[in-house]
């Protein structure tokens, strides 16, 4: 499965490198490398990732899936506090289709919502006789 | 599908020096010692006073916001919920309440004051009073 990112439904321009000054400062000065709290749920039809990680423009928080690694990065100036760069990896599942997943930003929270494959739900296999 | 992978990520992720991070020390917060241990701070702008908080995830409702003299006084809290039929995999969001009364070095006119919420990240502007605004004091040569 080739590199794809997740869209995040509250930013049009999440497949444009982040090449603004909000983000280039924040790497400029020495930035602080921090990992995110985070809450894994497990519901009927989906996986519920809910991550702290305030104040971030949504344009600017990376939600990457590659195979089965699922990577999820920001960096953060905010003013009056030191600079930031949230970064956090997790092992998923192969087969999550990234199309399907939704990621939506309030409150500084980041929820990621991965929709779990056809593949999860119980099937029947038919058995042919001769 | 998470459950293994979470502990050997914790396993490579958390270096010695997060061991005494604040995020570990956070873990405490029954404890009166730790209570409102979010990441704030108290900046001099010259003209005003600002005052900046980390508060992920705290609903409006829950935060108060008060100057009385030349003290500040935030108080605040968050509580994750999740459906009860949900199997919880990783829980590392906890509530949090924070209750911190900050001593203001100038005085401030609170009327004047500002505060706005935007993603996580609380920031209060309070003017200085004309008195206690900095002065140029002219030098005679």
């Amino acid at each position: 499965m080739s590199e794809k990112e997740l869209k995040n439904q509250n930013c049009e321009n999440c497949e444009l490198e982040h090449n603004d000054k909000a983000s280039k400062d924040a790497v400029k000065v020495r930035t602080c490398q921090v990992y995110p709290d985070c809450d894994i749920e497990e519901a009927k039809d989906n996986y519920i990732v809910r991550m702290d990680m305030p104040g971030l423009d949504p344009a600017h928080i990376d939600v990457k899936l590659d195979k089965d690694i699922l990577t999820v990065e920001a960096n953060a100036a905010i003013e009056g506090l030191a600079p930031r760069r949230y970064f956090r990896q997790f092992r998923v599942m192969r087969g999550l289709d990234a199309a399907k997943c939704q990621a939506d930003y309030k409150l500084g929270v980041l929820t990621l919502k991965l929709s779990k494959p056809q593949t999860m739900q119980p099937q029947q296999i038919k058995i042919t006789c001769d | 599908m998470f459950t293994l992978w979470s502990d050997m990520d914790r396993l490579f992720n958390h270096s010695f020096s997060d061991m005494f991070s604040d995020r570990m020390m956070r873990r405490f917060e029954d404890s009166d010692a730790f209570v409102g241990a979010r990441r704030m701070n108290l900046l001099d702008r010259g003209e005003t006073l600002e005052f900046v908080a980390e508060l992920p995830g705290v609903e409006e409702k829950d935060m108060n916001l008060t100057v009385h003299g030349d003290t500040l006084t935030l108080s605040a809290k968050r509580e994750v919920s999740h459906d009860k039929e949900n199997r919880i995999y990783l829980a590392e969001r906890g509530n949090y309440e924070v209750q911190r009364s900050i001593g203001l070095p100038s005085r401030v006119d609170a009327d004047k004051a500002t505060a706005s919420f935007k993603n996580g990240i609380l920031r209060v502007v309070l003017p200085k009073t004309p008195e206690s605004q900095p002065k140029q004091i002219a030098i005679n040569a």
